[in-house]
């Protein structure tokens, strides 16, 4: 919505106008943050696996504190616990001996500062990337180049999927989650455009199927995040709140959520 | 029982009237403009020697009984020479009297001028505009705006510079009740909030009911504003239009028969898109309405109207994305004169708000919209020089489409979908009595008993609990429930049903000729409830009868104030205060989707509003310079509490800011006739800025830097204030036939101070940093229109 504002101003020769302005902010208490969205890429085992732990800071401040220090496992149905450990005081805690099946389900555990940290998933198959498209369009300033991937969605059940791309020629990952509410058993696609990828450009694009809230989480989260924020007719921001429970002091919620998925993806070359 | 005890009591009151029979008479008639026969609203018609004075109605007719004598009637309005006529009472008495406007010019009315406040009359928290000095308000792009010109009286805000709606006393922009010509207009704005749908050259009168509302009103919370259509000059044929930068207007005006019936079409439409079109640019972008008003007068006892109003917005940006929007009315009305002393108006209504989308590249088409046929009948009967009564029923037939979903070719993947239709109907009936207790003491009493039927045929899903929304007591956050069954209701079957009396009570003390005092207290129940959670309304919110889960809002409202006038009514003072609180306000659970939500019911929570404050109004109404100011300090708050007690609500289930929450808010407005080709007016408005969160933090996740957030509406944006200038130029002033015209120069925002409309926080897309970026629409805008009549 907010590019129909920008471009309604355009259109009627306003003067509206951005520019960076300094507020002052408080800052809260640090909270714990953890990234903990595994993918199993099916070209692969999916043995090595990672999770981010980390804190909540200043918004100004561009940088992110790690969380040290923590004990961090995975376990499975049958009780079977993958470990990661933490790489120096990185923050970034890794597993080698991963092992990923479909429709199982997974237990995230999380030991920070003494207070244990759970979160529960289940690993859903996601439909393989079919074809790649691409199409060259009018846009406001003249063409672009659009890319889509499709793929099958499976009848006669809800599906929520998450999109990915990476392009070398935007700074930040692009992410949305997407459902089969209108498209139920239909080919469903990813579609990726702006105005500077051109021939010889790389595309990452993938796709994962996700629960209804993992897909609930994330839309949330597009709405606030990056370089979204607050546009006019968006919603009034909120703490996004994931999966994952303090089992120890319910109120001291931690940040981020725990998914674990399989991915399909392909390494596109623009034409 | 409570209402038994109301039409007792008036049943009482109005045989305490009667009883003492006099030999009476009523001098009754119409009150026009005698330069083209256009009906005056509101006219002030007095019998000076008994102190008893009335004001015409919606169509102009006005009736007095006094006893049997020899009086003088007396007749003011507001731009207009004073009547005063000698009348002899031995028989009912037939007086229709035409005015002269006070000085001649392009306008119908002039500002002001015997704008004083009625003292008298227990009608208070009213506001009323002439159409005169709306077109002396500068404006942004000169384009004169009725939604833009209440919002410079005490009371009214809206969320900021091209912003839709307006904020009534702390109230939400869904409750406000918009009447045009007595249909319902569901949006107001063209192009998101930069303009109103109200052509003013068509508009002939408006009030604005901030509270004190009289019973034949109901359906919304806060407000009503009722405008009125001209009904076209019957004496003879004119035209006037104008040109300015954004749009161009036309309106013609004549006799259908002459003196007995008339017409007027007038059309508006914006034409930025043609610049576009010459710079072969694909986009398009405009506006149009038009209005439509025929009026014939059968005899001297009945009359017929028909009224119609139709716009459209349309977007398109390279055919990839098409959005359409738009009001329709159309009303057929007719006034009939049983006696005298007994008016009446029957009114078939229907009007239909239509919201389109077209997605090319997702091969997407969405339809939306709201339609709704009300019949009407309403009835003033001027029982004697004590008391008159306004009584009257409704009844509101509404179909809702909240979205039809459409491939638009074969090659889409998108699957047809409708989401399901909602009916409702609304009857409602109505009694109130304006009396007269002594010279002194004035009161108007009465009741609203409305039913609202939520009907099929349509699906009701049920949830386990009976809750559409569920606490998560492990992670304290409230989730959408998922359905557990659903219920089949045939055609007009009623799904939920609510009846509320709503009683109305105000009343005014003249503590002097000049100093008055008034009391009002009404209760509104608004049966709509418009889905939003942003700031300020966008064209794409879809409106939802009350049901199972969504219960109607009460509003119960009450105010103080004090009125005067002084320096032999040169000014005018206004004191008010209020206290205003809504029940079932509803609120959306954090991050809520409402766009083509089928069961919006998952994300709603019942709570409640409140909002208070002190209003002042000091208004110059005579002289070559006039106009008002106006302050307003008021705080709005919401409270969602959880409804058990593990529940925490939202916001801690603490009282927390409304979006429409401005502790300060002071506008002046000024005019002033340099001569007679100049005349300047002046804007200034300064009020706290809008309510918005600020993030509290950031981190990371999955790549994406995420601010963090405490609880809702803690900050402010930055005060917002501007001020703006116009001058309007009449070339000839003298000339009174043929071709006359305007020019009107104006400056928006002289000192190009750049108002916050949002200010948003996010990493940016080269550097990786975050940042805080401002919004701002308008910067310093001159503008240029010209007005032509002939």
């Amino acid at each position: 919505m907010k590019n129909i504002f920008i471009i309604v101003s355009l259109l009627f020769i306003l003067v509206s106008c951005e520019d960076v302005v300094i507020v002052p902010l408080n800052t809260a208490d640090a909270k714990l943050v953890i990234d903990a969205n595994i993918k199993w890429n099916k070209t692969n085992t999916g043995a090595i696996q990672s999770i981010k732990l980390s804190l909540t800071s200043d918004f100004y401040s561009n940088t992110v504190p790690p969380a040290n220090g923590a004990l961090v496992y995975v376990t499975n149905s049958a009780n079977t616990q993958f470990i990661f450990n933490e790489v120096g005081t990185t923050g970034e805690y890794t597993c080698t001996n991963f092992v990923p099946l479909s429709n199982e389900n997974y237990t995230l555990t999380v030991n920070y500062k003494g207070q244990i940290y759970t979160a529960t998933d289940t690993l859903l198959p996601t439909p393989p990337i079919l074809n790649v498209a691409q199409e060259t369009l009018p846009s406001f300033t003249g063409t672009r180049i659009e890319v889509k991937f499709f793929f099958q969605d499976p009848a006669s059940q809800n599906n929520y999927y998450l999109i990915n791309f990476k392009s070398n020629t935007e700074l930040l990952p692009r992410y949305a989650p997407i459902r089969d509410e209108f498209f139920q058993g239909n080919l469903m696609f990813g579609r990726f455009s702006n105005d500077d990828i051109k021939a010889g450009d790389n595309l990452f694009m993938s796709v994962q199927s996700i629960s209804n809230r993992y897909y609930t989480y994330f839309q949330k989260l597009n709405e606030i995040a990056g370089t979204n924020g607050g546009a006019p007719f968006s919603t009034p921001p909120a703490t996004i709140r994931g999966n994952i429970i303090n089992q120890t002091d319910v109120n001291n919620f931690p940040l981020g959520y725990f998914a674990i998925t399989e991915l399909a993806s392909r390494n596109y070359m623009v034409q | 029982m409570f209402l038994k005890k109301i039409i007792l009591f008036s049943c009482i009151s109005l045989l305490s009237n009667l009883s003492f029979s006099q030999e009476k008479f009523t001098v009754s008639g119409t009150i026009a403009d005698a330069k083209n026969n256009e009906s005056l609203i509101g006219v002030n018609v007095g019998v000076s020697e008994l102190k008893i004075y009335t004001s015409t109605n919606e169509y102009g007719f006005y009736s007095i009984t006094v006893p049997k004598g020899d009086y003088t009637l007396n007749i003011s309005y507001v731009g207009y020479k004073l009547v005063d006529e000698s009348i002899s009472l031995t028989k009912n008495l037939k007086k229709n009297v035409l005015l002269t406007g006070s000085d001649e010019e392009l306008q119908e009315v002039i500002i002001t001028e015997k704008t004083k406040t009625n003292i008298r009359k227990p009608e208070m928290s009213v506001n009323k505009l002439s159409i005169a000095a709306i077109k002396y308000m500068p404006v942004i792009l000169g384009e004169a705006d009725i939604i833009k010109s209440i919002l410079m009286l005490p009371g009214v805000t809206n969320a900021g510079e091209g912003q839709s709606g307006f904020n009534v006393r702390g109230g939400g922009a869904d409750q406000n009740l918009i009447l045009l010509d007595e249909a319902t207009i569901f949006n107001s704005s063209h192009v998101f909030g930069f303009f109103s749908v109200f052509n003013s050259d068509v508009i002939k009168d408006l009030k604005l009911y901030k509270g004190g509302i009289p019973a034949r009103f109901g359906g919304r919370a806060s407000s009503v504003l009722d405008v009125y259509q001209k009904d076209g000059n019957s004496k003879n044929f004119h035209i006037n239009g104008g040109i300015g930068i954004i749009s161009s207007r036309l309106l013609a005006e004549g006799p259908l028969v002459k003196d007995k019936g008339s017409f007027i079409i007038a059309g508006r439409a914006s034409y930025a898109h043609l610049f576009l079109k010459l710079a072969k640019n694909e986009n398009v972008a405009y506006f149009y309405d038009l209005n439509t008003k025929l009026n014939y007068k059968i005899n001297k006892n009945n009359s017929l109207f028909l009224s119609g109003y139709f716009g459209r917005d349309v977007f398109s940006l390279n055919k990839t994305f098409t959005n359409t929007y738009g009001n329709s009315t159309l009303n057929l009305r007719w006034n009939h004169l049983f006696n005298d002393q007994l008016f009446s108006n029957l009114s078939l209504i229907y009007s239909d708000y239509y919201y389109g989308l077209t997605l090319d590249f997702v091969g997407f088409n969405w339809d939306s919209g709201i339609k709704n046929f009300n019949i009407k009948y309403d009835f003033k009967h001027y029982l004697s020089d004590k008391i008159k009564l306004n009584y009257g029923a409704n009844a509101i037939y509404y179909n809702f489409n909240p979205g039809t979903i459409a491939p638009i070719n074969a090659a889409s993947s998108i699957n047809f979908s409708q989401l399901d239709k909602k009916y409702a109907f609304e009857p409602a009936l109505y009694l109130d009595a304006e009396q007269k207790i002594s010279s002194e003491f004035n009161i108007q009493y009465g009741f609203r008993y409305s039913i609202f039927n939520r009907l099929g045929s349509s699906i009701k899903n049920n949830y386990a609990n009976n809750q559409p929304v569920t606490w998560n007591n492990d992670l304290k956050i409230y989730e959408s429930a998922t359905r557990i069954g659903t219920e089949n209701y045939s055609k007009n079957q009623v799904m939920a049903s609510f009846d509320n009396i709503e009683p109305r009570f105000s009343a005014a003390y003249e503590l002097s000729d000049t100093k008055s005092i008034k009391f009002s207290y009404n209760r509104m129940v608004q049966y709509l409830q418009l889905i939003t959670n942003t700031n300020s309304p966008t064209p794409l919110d879809v409106w939802t009868p009350s049901d199972a889960y969504i219960k109607p809002q009460i509003a119960d409202q009450v105010a103080v104030g004090y009125f005067t006038n002084f320096k032999d009514d040169e000014y005018s003072f206004e004191v008010e205060s209020f206290y205003k609180k809504v029940k079932n306000r509803l609120d959306y659970i954090d991050g809520a989707n409402l766009v083509a939500n089928e069961a919006i019911e998952r994300v709603i929570l019942n709570g409640q509003l409140r909002s208070y404050g002190l209003e002042l109004l000091l208004r110059k109404n005579t002289g070559k310079l006039n106009g008002w100011i106006a302050y307003t300090l008021s705080k709005s708050e919401q409270q969602t509490v959880g409804r058990t007690a593990q529940e925490n609500g939202i916001n801690n289930g603490n009282w927390y800011r409304s979006p429409y929450d401005k502790l300060h808010n002071l506008a002046i407005t000024a005019s002033y006739k340099a001569n007679k080709k100049w005349t300047y007016g002046a804007n200034f408005t300064l009020q706290t800025g809008q309510p918005v969160t600020y993030p509290t933090g950031q981190y990371q996740y999955q790549g994406l830097v995420i601010p963090s957030y405490g609880l809702r509406n803690e900050n402010s944006l930055p005060l917002f204030h501007h001020l703006d200038a116009s001058a309007t130029y009449v070339p000839k002033p003298t000339k009174k036939k043929g071709w006359q015209s305007e020019w009107v120069f104006s400056v928006y925002n002289i000192y190009n101070r750049k108002n916050a409309a949002s200010i948003n926080f996010r990493q940016n897309s080269e550097t990786g940093s975050n940042e805080a970026v401002r919004l701002s629409i308008f910067g310093a805008v001159p503008s240029v229109s010209y007005n032509f009549k002939f």
